[in-house]
């Protein structure tokens, strides 16, 4: 509908009084429903076009006033406390490691540099629009991959940092596959099994680049997002055989986690096998000698196997300790998430908080002799660099859609009875 | 009658609040319904109104999400949510104190006045 010229300077007046630019578009659809219900409703009660059109702006009041009102509510929320927490855990995570450095060369003003690169990181997150998942997720879906293959190549060519590159590119996938899932909502089977090719194909990603248990994490935390996305109805009518279909890559890590059991169960008491290291891990935590573990694993001690290096020298108390404050920010982090309303902001905000609660999980067995490879560490405490800087941009992610999320529309309230099939 | 402004100003809230118990609305809908409830008496400004829901929408007392309404046109509708129906609970009882408590001063007032 084509607004007369009045009403049009009546709205362009109200939403230019905001100063959040990215919140005039909101306010003004909805400010323009508004004013073409009243100037229908005078228009259907004999009025004429002009006449309708004063009437409409009268009724709808001061321009400025309005739009200096809507200029005091519509805010970027950033949440102090969440990024207070994510700056000072990564700085004492930099401390651990300069404690349990295995070499003096390793300088303050190093791990420094790489604390700087993770903050930088986490301001290009933070700044950024994360809509774009929503809008432009197959070009995203591309760079990823794109990313991936020049990523694949320094490893495959033996060159120093191939591995941590690879694998922090690796772990941007889940946040990624949850605009995926945002862009097939409401499209059904077809929908389901887009994402399901697109897990699949990043496990063969994975598969062929290292072999650990990183790429099974990764499913088992698509596996989840899947599930909850056809839990909450986001596919359409739900239909229980969807259920099957979505756990499959969780089917597949448990497969994973059953065969690394078995495997390497049967591996012989060599140190060229990592079950001799996880032998010397579970003789630091429970029995009386961590020499071994200190002298063996020196280079391993900072960045592998924090928690153990912590329990060596301070105990069980720091063991827990540390993972005490990795669970109070994925704490913070869950409730943020259950402030919004919207659908993209949840499920941007579920696939980080899961990718680091995978992560956590996963370098806690590493680290408490449970044989299963982690090639990765743990969030924002035991490794500087590239992983850091994947960690620090993914918070970064979390904390935009936080500040922003109230700029995207909710759903409406569904029953069960509406959504199952 | 007109209605001094300021004693509809610090009860606006309490008022969406109550129309959203009943039904998920959107804006000019509210408007319209608040009228025709109070015969006429409170007309809300759209420069109020808006500002208001979206402070209750960030307190999480009401959650806004788009619909098509009759006509096919798409509109932002507001549905209660449990923390807001508590809230209202909560204020309606603080109205019925504070307008109890008004009703006894104006209704025993005169004779005691001037006593």
């Amino acid at each position: 509908m084509r607004l007369p010229d009045v009403l049009f300077d009546w709205l362009h007046t109200a939403t230019s009084q905001m100063r959040w630019k990215r919140a005039q578009p909101v306010a003004e659809k909805e400010l323009r429903a508004h004013i073409e219900d009243q100037y229908e409703a005078f228009m259907d009660e004999g009025m004429d076009q002009a006449a309708a059109a004063k009437a409409t702006a009268r009724e709808m009041g001061d321009p400025v006033e309005t739009g200096t009102r809507l200029d005091r509510v519509w805010r970027p929320r950033p949440d102090w406390l969440m990024l207070g927490m994510v700056l000072v855990i990564a700085a004492a995570g930099l401390i651990l490691q300069y404690r349990f450095r295995w070499s003096n060369d390793v300088e303050w003003y190093m791990l420094l540099g790489k604390y700087v690169s993770g903050v930088a990181c986490l301001l290009i997150a933070y700044f950024a629009d994360y809509t774009l998942l929503g809008r432009h997720i197959v070009p995203l879906l591309g760079v990823w991959f794109a990313g991936w293959l020049a990523l694949h190549w320094p490893l495959r060519n033996g060159m120093p940092n191939g591995i941590s590159g690879i694998m922090g590119w690796m772990w941007l996938f889940p946040v990624v596959f949850a605009g995926l899932i945002y862009r097939l909502r409401g499209k059904g089977t077809e929908g389901l099994g887009i994402c399901l090719t697109a897990v699949f194909g990043m496990a063969l990603c994975g598969y062929g680049t290292f072999r650990t248990g990183a790429e099974a994490a990764m499913m088992a935390v698509c596996g989840i997002q899947l599930v909850v996305a056809v839990r909450s109805g986001l596919f359409g009518k739900r239909r229980k055989w969807w259920y099957l279909l979505a756990a499959l890559p969780l089917a597949q890590q448990l497969y994973f986690c059953i065969h690394i059991g078995w495997f390497v169960s049967r591996w012989p008491d060599d140190p060229i096998w990592s079950d001799y290291t996880d032998k010397l891990v579970r003789a630091a935590l429970y029995g009386a000698d961590g020499g071994a573990f200190t002298s063996t694993l020196v280079y391993d001690r900072a960045t592998d196997y924090l928690l153990v290096s912590a329990k060596v020298e301070w105990g069980w108390t720091a063991f827990i300790l540390i993972l005490g404050v990795l669970a109070a920010l994925l704490l913070r982090g869950w409730w943020m998430l259950r402030s919004q309303s919207g659908v993209l902001v949840r499920l941007v905000s579920a696939a980080v908080l899961l990718t680091l609660f995978a992560q956590m999980i996963t370098y806690t067995t590493q680290n408490l002799g449970i044989a299963i490879a982690a090639n990765h560490g743990l969030p924002l405490l035991s490794y500087g660099g590239t992983y850091l800087c994947q960690t620090m941009f993914l918070l970064g992610v979390l904390l935009s859609a936080q500040r922003t999320g109230g700029l995207e529309p909710g759903t409406a309230p569904v029953k069960e009875a509406d959504i199952n099939a | 009658m007109n209605i001094d402004k300021s004693l509809l100003a610090g009860n606006t809230a309490l008022l969406v609040l109550r129309l959203l118990r009943e039904d998920d609305l959107y804006g000019y809908q509210m408007i319209e319904r608040l009228r025709e409830k109070s015969d006429d008496t409170f007309s809300l400004k759209a420069g109020t109104l808006y500002p208001l829901l979206h402070t209750l929408e960030t307190q999480g007392l009401v959650q806004s999400y788009e619909q098509a309404a009759d006509g096919g046109r798409i509109r932002k509708y507001y549905h209660l949510t449990d923390a807001g129906r508590a809230r209202l609970a909560e204020k309606t009882e603080e109205w019925r104190a504070f307008s109890g408590a008004v009703d006894r001063v104006l209704g025993g007032g005169e004779s005691h006045a001037f006593a």
